[in-house]
């Protein structure tokens, strides 16, 4: 492509969002995707085959391959070694691409057109107020406008309730919780998710169109496969959750100005010094994840949005210059797990089932937020999820570790043998909380580069995340909250899992605002150098889910480019 | 089998059993019950060959170019982790701490930790997570690694549950394929001891809204 204006790196949570944004400006732009592009027939077997360079219309957009590909099935898609969500090349015969992980965890990112969100639960929170203003280089207000774009035109709702939804809402309030219906939180309280997933069609619950016909019209079919990856809707854009890739990728194909190309990973980012620019960012050398042939591209601007671990990875891996915050002061929001299991007759009364049956619904409908600590969220998962989720802990087997009296749980730890078997074959009875932490920064948590390994595409990246005292202590807190949030609902039994630290699925902070780039996301020290991902958060937005506001802060990105570098 | 050694094949039946250990204690078999009348045995995760996932997953997580810079070469993820398990289970064995009696006819060609009962093969991992053995003496990649042999005991557990519970047993003959040539050839077995139903369309548990609101016109 000649006179590119933007090459942006990564097709996901934030690089879809910018590519849109500039494209609707009239800028001409470029986004490189390490991995697959799936429903878009240039790609028809996108996992074995090559396919085609790049696509640029939303005529190559194909619901019906969507929909094979998407399978639901949890090992086929979530496998992290070698599914289709994973961080790897699209070839799934070969193996992921290595992380240095020093620690317990797991590191669940995707490559491919849509990013992680192509298996995101679509929860999409505001950062709490009080954890921006006078914190952030931005404020609050500043940011609203920008939330507001992105909720409507994602959009963003309300979830609707299911029988695990109306069970905690049921626990949180006899637990003394209060509902606040809002997007902007300032009190503790409980209230429905607001995700990008559609709310159900109207005919839900009328019997006379099968769930199979539903699945083919607008709107959520309550399915409950929103992490295996949804594949329900008429056509790609109107694809019940909204993964950037159903919704801002077909909108920049729309503009007619944004090309899309998978299967190409950015290997370096190039940079010219010259007196009246001084040290700036010209075009990226790219590697074809198929055949290994590299080449380099030239643009205007650069825009990384390849993701907390991929941006500093490639910052240092390109010998940009030195910066004491590059990779550094990752949060991941220092995650736990507790689960209830209910006994038939209490669901009954609560819910007039007998189930929660943790596999409908929006997978995180529901949720507590206690600004200042952080959140709790629902989470139901299809069985393998669930399970895999009991087997990682700090505190090593369940049953080497017996709770003492006082504790508000009955099992903590690793479950295994007799424990597990009980908590599966309760599967269906059970609900499961995932605790949210407003984590500190710390500067010794981060990304930083394998001096010895590397793969084809540079030295890999080490990740390192130790929470803080004051982590620790208000994991603890909110693992009692929501230990308590279950008892009171009826739970018969109250598991903590007790996550090791190094569950990263919410990585953000690792190019921070105010250190590595200015507040309008561009590096202080590479001119035409932005970032649009969730490595620019000043702090872990007091412990809610990030993508929002990646998205909010990469649609206002795309107003500062044009000011700066195109009126 | 023309082209393996008999050195090869022992070393095969050596990880086989050791993988077959371990996925039996952390998922045995069980009794349900059916009715007032009986119970029903559920299979557990050896019965289900879960331990060839873990084997496979071990054998595919990581290419050949950073195998090499590991110096994994010439061995195996499987083997050094075989060999890890063995390294807990000779600490547990030495240190009189074992619970109940050595049983070396369980799984043929195994080494020390499948010698061990159910509880002592958990109590074996438990050492090895806590790093209470020597380092020093473990093979590569694990040899003075600290932090991937912690990670790693965490990951043969969360291994050996999501192959239980997710469809991989259903993949049946095709269930060592690279993962573009599987085929599901019946319902999940994990599936069906947890009440799965398996993918849907939908369902009609549609009970409200508990709020609303209504978005913003914004200028594009």
């Amino acid at each position: 492509m000649a006179n590119l204006d933007v090459i942006v790196i990564g097709a996901g949570g934030g690089g879809a969002v910018i590519a849109k944004e500039l494209g609707e400006k009239g800028l001409n732009v470029l986004v490189l995707e390490a991995g697959p592009w799936y429903g878009n027939k240039k790609w028809p077997n996108p996992n074995s085959q090559q396919g085609a360079q790049s696509s640029s219309t939303s005529e190559d957009l194909d619901v019906i391959l969507y929909k094979q590909l998407l399978n639901k099935f949890e090992m086929n898609m979530n496998d992290l070694v070698s599914g289709r969500f994973r961080w790897g090349p699209a070839d799934r015969s070969r193996s992921q691409w290595f992380r240095n992980a020093k620690q317990k965890g797991i590191i669940w990112q995707c490559s491919g057109v849509g990013g992680t969100t192509q298996t995101y639960t679509a929860n999409c929170p505001r950062a709490y107020p009080a954890a921006i203003d006078q914190v952030w280089p931005l404020s609050y207000c500043e940011l609203v406008p920008y939330y507001e774009k992105v909720e409507t035109t994602l959009p963003v709702n309300f979830a609707a309730t299911t029988a695990k939804e109306e069970l905690f809402y049921y626990g949180a309030k006899k637990a003394g919780w209060n509902l606040i219906p809002t997007l902007d939180v300032t009190v503790p309280g409980y209230r429905p998710q607001p995700n990008a997933i559609l709310p159900p069609n109207e005919n839900i619950t009328n019997l006379n169109i099968t769930v199979e016909q539903l699945s083919w019209m607008e709107g959520c079919t309550l399915a409950g496969h929103c992490i295996n990856g949804c594949p329900h809707g008429p056509s790609i854009d109107k694809i019940a959750k909204r993964s950037t890739n159903v919704s801002y990728v077909p909108l920049a194909l729309k503009t007619g100005n944004v090309c899309i190309r998978p299967n190409a990973f950015v290997i370096k980012i190039i940079t010219e010094n010259t007196v009246s620019k001084g040290l700036h960012a010209v075009g990226v050398k790219i590697r074809d994840t198929w055949t290994g042939e590299q080449e380099e591209l030239r643009a205007e601007i650069i825009v990384m949005a390849s993701g907390s671990i991929e941006s500093p990875r490639l910052w240092l891996n390109s010998g940009l210059p030195v910066n004491p915050w590059v990779g550094r002061g990752l949060v991941n929001h220092y995650m736990d797990w507790v689960s209830g299991i209910f006994d038939e007759k209490n669901l009954i009364q609560i819910l007039g089932t007998p189930d929660v049956n943790p596999f409908v619904g929006n997978t995180c409908g529901a949720r507590l937020d206690y600004p200042g600590l952080g959140t709790l969220q629902t989470v139901g998962m299809s069985p393998g999820l669930t399970a895999s989720f009991y087997g990682l802990s700090e505190s090593g087997y369940s049953f080497l570790n017996k709770p003492s009296m006082n504790d508000p749980w009955d099992i903590k730890g690793r479950l295994s043998g007799y424990e597990l078997k009980e908590a599966m074959d309760s599967y269906r009875r059970t609900l499961n909380i995932l605790v949210s932490t407003d984590d500190e920064v710390d500067q010794r948590n981060g990304i930083t580069l394998d001096p010895v390994i590397s793969d084809e595409n540079g030295f890999v990246p080490v990740v390192t995340y130790r929470p803080t005292k004051k982590s620790i202590r208000k994991r603890s807190e909110l693992t009692k909250m929501a230990a308590d949030l279950l008892r009171k609902a009826g739970a018969k039994k109250v598991i903590w899992t007790n996550w090791p630290a190094g569950m990263m699925i919410h990585l953000e902070s690792t190019m921070r605002m105010g250190f590595v780039v200015n507040q309008d996301c561009e590096s202080f020290q590479v001119k035409r150098l932005y970032i649009a991902d969730n490595s620019v958060h000043y702090n872990s937005l007091g412990g809610v889910n990030p993508t929002l506001t990646t998205q909010a802060l990469a649609t206002r990105t795309a107003e500062k480019v044009v000011e700066k570098y195109f009126n | 089998m023309l082209g393996i050694s008999e050195g090869e094949r022992s070393l095969n039946r050596y990880i086989r059993s050791t993988f077959q250990a371990l996925v039996h204690a952390i998922i045995p078999p069980h009794y349900r019950n059916k009715d007032l009348f009986g119970t029903v045995q559920v299979a557990g995760a050896q019965e289900l060959h879960v331990y060839e996932y873990v084997i496979w997953i071990l054998e595919h997580s990581i290419s050949l170019p950073v195998k090499e810079q590991l110096n994994l070469v010439n061995g195996s993820m499987s083997k050094a982790t075989a060999e890890l398990l063995d390294a807990g289970a000779v600490q547990l064995i030495q240190t009189g701490q074992i619970l109940y009696p050595l049983n070396v006819t369980e799984f043929s060609s195994g080494g020390p930790f499948t010698t061990l009962s159910k509880v002592d093969r958990l109590r074996a991992i438990t050492l090895i997570e806590r790093l209470n053995i020597n380092l020093e003496n473990l093979s590569i990649p694990y040899k003075s690694n600290p932090e991937l042999v912690r990670d790693m005991m965490d990951v043969l557990n969360e291994l050996t549950l999501f192959g239980h519970y997710s469809e991989w047993t259903a993949y049946g003959t095709t269930r060592l394929f690279s993962p573009e040539y599987r085929r599901v050839e019946h319902f999940p077995h994990g599936w069906y001891q947890t009440g799965y139903p398996g993918p849907s369309f939908g369902y009609r548990d549609f009970r409200g809204f508990l709020a609303t609101y209504k978005h913003k016109k914004v200028d594009d």
